[in-house]
Order: C-alpha cells, then sequence, then structure tokens
C-alpha cells in the first residue's frame, strides 16, 4: 500500500509517497525520516495558549517542547486549558514538565511581563 | 529630537533593519511603533513554523520576536512605542503620542509599517452586513491575544496562509470549521498548511469556490456559497446554504502605504508597495523601505532578510549620501512583479531579486537576461504564485548599462 502525504517539515512542502516503508519524493533527509514516522506514528507540535494571571496580556502564548503523537493533540489541549500561569514569565519556560501524560513538557513561546 | 536612522515600524522588517544598521556602526537609532510592545503581527502568530531559514528551528511567531526584542534591548536603540507616525519627509519625521506631537530629523529613514488585510468591501460580498464576520488576522488577535471566541461554527473565504492556520485555531479552540472556500483553482496558502491544518482535521477545501451571499440581520446565521466558471462566474445549480455564525476572511493582504503615497514616493501599482533598489532605498533620498510594506512576503525569514539589507543599505547612505545611475528589472513571461525594481550602479555585492509567478507551473525554468542575453538560468521542481522565489546574482554578473528582464517557463500544471 502506497501512502502520500505533504511534508509539514519546511516551507517547501514536497510530496512524499511511502510504500513497504521506502519513501519516495523528499528532497532532504529531514523530509525522509518524517515521511517514516508520519506512517508509523504521527507526531504534531501543539500551539495554544493559557490563562496568564496578573500579566500585560490575558494569555500566553506556549508550546509543546517536542511534537507529540497526532492521536494526543486533544488531551494535550485539554490539559493545556486547564492550567493558569503568573506573570512573569521568561520565554522557554517550562509551564508543564509531563503534558498529559507525554513525558513532552509545555514551555513559554514568549516573555510575559506583570503587569 | 534627532537621530541618525529613524525606523518606523516595530515588527521583524523594523526590528532586523535597527539591528543591522546598529551592527553596522550606526549608533544613534529610534524605531517607532504604535503598538504598545514590539514584535507586529508575529505577537498574534502563536503557532510555530518560524525562523528555519535563519535559525534552523521551527519557532513560533512570539519566539521568532522575542529572539529581536532581546537583541535590541541590549543594543541601546531607542524605541518608542505607543506611537503614530503622522507624517515623513526626506530627513524629517512627524509623529504623536500622549506626550504630544514630536518633530524628528533624521539622517535617513526605514519605513517598515508591515501591511495590512483586504476587507469585505475590498471584494464586494453582497448581501447583509450583520456581525460575525471577521478578516482572519482580526480573529487571529481576538483568540490568541485576548481570549476571545468570536464564534462557533465558522467558514472561512480564502485560503491564504493566515486563513487555514485560523481553520486549525478554531478547531482547536473548540470551534467547527465548516469549510475553506477559495476563488481560484488552487490554494494561495503553503502546500504544508494545508496539510496540518486542513486534511489533520477533515476540514474541506472548496476550490473554485465562493461566498455568493451573506444571511442574517443582527448576526450572521449562514452564507451561500456557490462554485465559479473559469471566469470567476457563480454556477447557480452549485449554491448551497451553509449555517455558521462567523465568517473569515482571508482574501489576501495590502502593503500599509499611506505615509509613503502622502510623501510621493514612486510606487509598483502590481506589489502596491514603493520601488526599491538592492539597497531597498526608494525614489526619495535618505527614505528606504523594507518588509511587506513594500511587498507581501510568504515567510518571515525573507523579510529579516530584505530588511539586513535595507539597515545595510542605510548605514552606508548615513556614510556617504550618493546615489549612482540606474538600471531597471522587469518582469518577464509569467512573472508577477520583481524586488528590487531597480539596480543602482555600481552593484558590489550579491544582488537577491524575490519575484512570484503569476500561475503554478511545472518543471520551470528562471532565467535573468538582458537585452536578449543570458545571466543566468535556474530549473526547480515547481513555482506556485503562493511561493515567492529567490536568485541571487553576482556582481560581476550584471551588466554596465541596459536592462534586466526576468522570466518563467514551464509545463502548465
Ligand atoms: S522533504 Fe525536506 S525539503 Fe521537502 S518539505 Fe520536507 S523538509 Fe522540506
Amino acid at each position: 500500500m502506497t501512502k502520500t502525504m505533504t511534508c509539514i517539515v519546511c516551507p517547501m512542502g514536497c510530496q512524499i509517497s511511502v510504500a513497504e516503508g521506502e519513501a519516495r519524493g523528499y528532497s532532504c533527509p529531514r523530509g525522509k525520516s518524517w515521511a517514516e514516522q508520519e506512517v508509523s506514528k504521527p507526531m504534531r507540535t501543539l500551539t495554544t495558549t493559557v490563562l496568564l494571571i496578573g500579566g500585560e496580556y490575558p494569555l500566553l502564548p506556549v508550546r509543546t517542547q517536542l511534537p507529540v503523537p497526532k492521536s494526543k493533540l486533544m488531551d494535550c489541549l485539554r490539559h493545556a486549558n486547564s492550567l493558569r500561569v503568573e506573570a512573569p514569565v521568561e520565554v522557554g519556560q517550562v509551564i508543564c514538565p509531563d503534558l498529559a501524560e507525554t513525558g513532552v513538557s509545555l514551555i513559554a513561546a514568549r516573555t510575559a511581563g506583570g503587569q | 529630537m534627532k537621530a541618525d536612522l529613524v525606523v518606523i515600524g516595530g515588527g521583524p522588517a523594523g526590528m532586523g533593519a535597527a539591528l543591522e544598521a546598529h551592527r553596522l556602526g550606526v549608533k544613534d537609532i529610534l524605531i517607532i511603533e504604535r503598538d504598545f510592545s514590539l514584535g507586529g503581527i508575529l505577537q498574534q502568530c502563536i503557532h510555530n513554523g518560524f525562523g528555519l531559514h535563519l535559525f534552523g528551528e521551527e519557532l513560533t511567531g512570539g519566539e521568532y520576536a522575542q529572539r529581536f526584542i532581546d537583541e535590541l534591548a541590549a543594543s541601546g536603540i531607542r524605541v518608542l512605542t505607543d506611537t503614530m507616525v503622522m507624517e515623513v519627509d526626506s530627513g524629517w519625521v512627524r509623529a504623536v503620542n500622549t506626550q504630544g506631537v514630536l518633530e524628528i530629523e533624521a539622517g535617513a529613514i526605514i519605513l517598515a509599517m508591515g501591511c495590512r488585510e483586504r476587507t469585505r468591501g475590498a471584494i464586494n460580498i453582497p448581501g447583509t452586513r450583520p456581525a460575525g464576520i471577521y478578516t482572519a488576522g482580526a480573529a487571529q488577535r481576538l483568540i490568541n491575544m485576548e481570549g476571545f471566541l468570536p464564534g462557533r461554527r465558522a467558514v472561512i473565504l480564502g485560503s491564504g496562509d493566515i486563513g487555514l492556520i485560523m481553520a486549525r485555531r478554531l478547531t482547536l479552540e473548540g470551534a467547527k470549521v465548516e469549510a475553506v472556500a477559495e476563488l481560484m483553482p488552487w490554494s494561495n496558502g503553503l502546500a504544508r498548511n494545508i496539510a496540518q491544518c486542513l486534511e489533520d482535521f477533515n476540514i474541506p477545501l472548496l476550490l473554485s469556490h465562493t461566498v455568493v451571499d451573506i444571511h442574517g440581520t443582527k448576526h450572521l446565521e449562514g452564507v451561500t456559497l456557490a462554485q465559479v466558471d473559469e471566469s470567476f462566474r457563480p454556477l447557480p445549480d452549485s449554491r448551497r446554504y451553509i449555517p455558521c455564525d462567523l465568517l473569515l476572511l482571508s482574501v489576501g493582504l495590502l502593503p500599509e502605504n499611506e505615509l509613503s503615497q502622502k510623501l510621493g514616493i514612486e510606487m509598483d501599482p502590481v506589489t502596491n508597495g514603493p520601488l526599491v533598489d538592492q539597497n531597498l532605498h526608494t525614489s526619495i533620498n535618505g527614505i528606504f523601505a523594507c518588509g511587506n510594506v513594500v511587498h507581501v512576503h510568504d515567510l518571515v525569514d525573507f523579510v529579516t532578510l530584505e530588511s539586513r539589507r535595507a539597515g545595510a543599505g542605510a548605514a552606508a547612505w548615513l556614510r556617504k549620501s550618493y546615489r549612482g545611475q540606474t538600471m531597471a528589472v522587469t518582469p518577464g513571461e509569467n512573472i508577477s512583479y520583481v524586488v528590487p525594481q531597480r539596480l543602482t550602479l555600481p552593484v558590489q555585492e550579491d544582488v537577491t531579486f524575490l519575484f512570484r509567478v503569476k500561475r503554478p507551473l511545472n518543471k520551470p525554468v528562471f532565467t535573468i537576461s538582458t537585452q536578449g542575453e543570458q545571466l543566468l538560468m535556474l530549473r526547480r521542481p515547481v513555482a506556485l504564485p503562493a511561493e515567492m522565489v529567490e536568485i541571487k546574482l553576482s556582481p560581476g554578473k550584471i551588466p554596465a548599462g541596459g536592462d534586466i528582464t526576468i522570466d518563467c517557463r514551464g509545463e502548465e500544471r
């Protein structure tokens, strides 16, 4: 069985097909390993916001430090939605060390001062 | 007030230009920003995908901006936020903030005001005028910065990247996105965004479709979609009503050029931005422009690279205010525009040409030529109007006079 997909690793967006575990159509090694991962266990980086208490903005943008399994995106989102963070926050600061039992941490994606 | 260099706009373009000029020895720099913080549109771009070219990492918009904000804080470059520039002329800027009116003398000026979204008025959608219709970027700011979800059942018109990104964002926030409708037979967004923002969430992309009617009196109740033929006429039999309380418009961006126009800068009618040379120098002495104010970019990395060239151009101008003879760069076959639109001689460094094709082509061959003589040829696997093409030409290849034309030929897709 052949699976075709658009590589999301960079803006080139190569069309890659994988048949019997062998990938074709990639333009670089990152695309090759991404496609092999995509057919066995697709992974995505989650970006969203969490509530920021006492900050200059009401929301703090956050992201998973590493990609998480695509099938767990919604669990991760629900977990992130339950979090509250107090300002000030530095970019890169760990907001939650293990998001929805993925073993991946959620980190701040900007610096936000207090009011 | 006085500054060697005044940069108008504190988004990625303004920050990149100011930092490069600073690195090249310009010490007295002032950035003027109308928002209360630096970062421009990147602040509301909480998704990742920024910085691959420049930093070799996938950053979110905020993380990308933060690197420049931190560098600025360490540089001693002055920043005035909450300040709006009202007027610009050669060597002079007038701005206003809560303190009053500021008159600033400037050795050089860089315009970096970015762009804004086209609105419903710009594309003439018929129907009533209820609440619930937003540009995609306005909705992005509401959701990502202010924490307000403007609707629960959405239709998105236009498949530009912001529209695609917002389709995913709305879905993650619990709204249902019924469809993304695109007038053209191809999408204007990056292929990766169609994959990770629509296909991942089973959101249909309806190509050659548009909104032909809007329903609801006080608040939006639904839209009518229809397929269009090759001349973009809606096909009556394809009309279909979709109930929704939110319509997002992602129908293009326009460079923000009120200031440039008031100033009488020479403009490019295709980009809607100022005409510039390879140093991003406009038609007015000492006034430079970079980023989305010149032409709308699809990647912020390219904005930063272009801004650095503008910063370097301004730094050189401050050392020696001299302008040489110019030659024109013109878009040829299947090319909609080229930036820079002219070269100032002598050319001493590699020239970066940025341009877009008019329609999608397979196996395109790009040529740069002068009076029929080919200077450079380049092959690529595909060319799409949504993806800006970058070609560099070394100074040795640039002729001493005449004009330069860029063409693209390939197989129709
Ligand atoms: S295969 Fe490589 S070049 Fe192609 S989209 Fe993926 S990462 Fe980019």
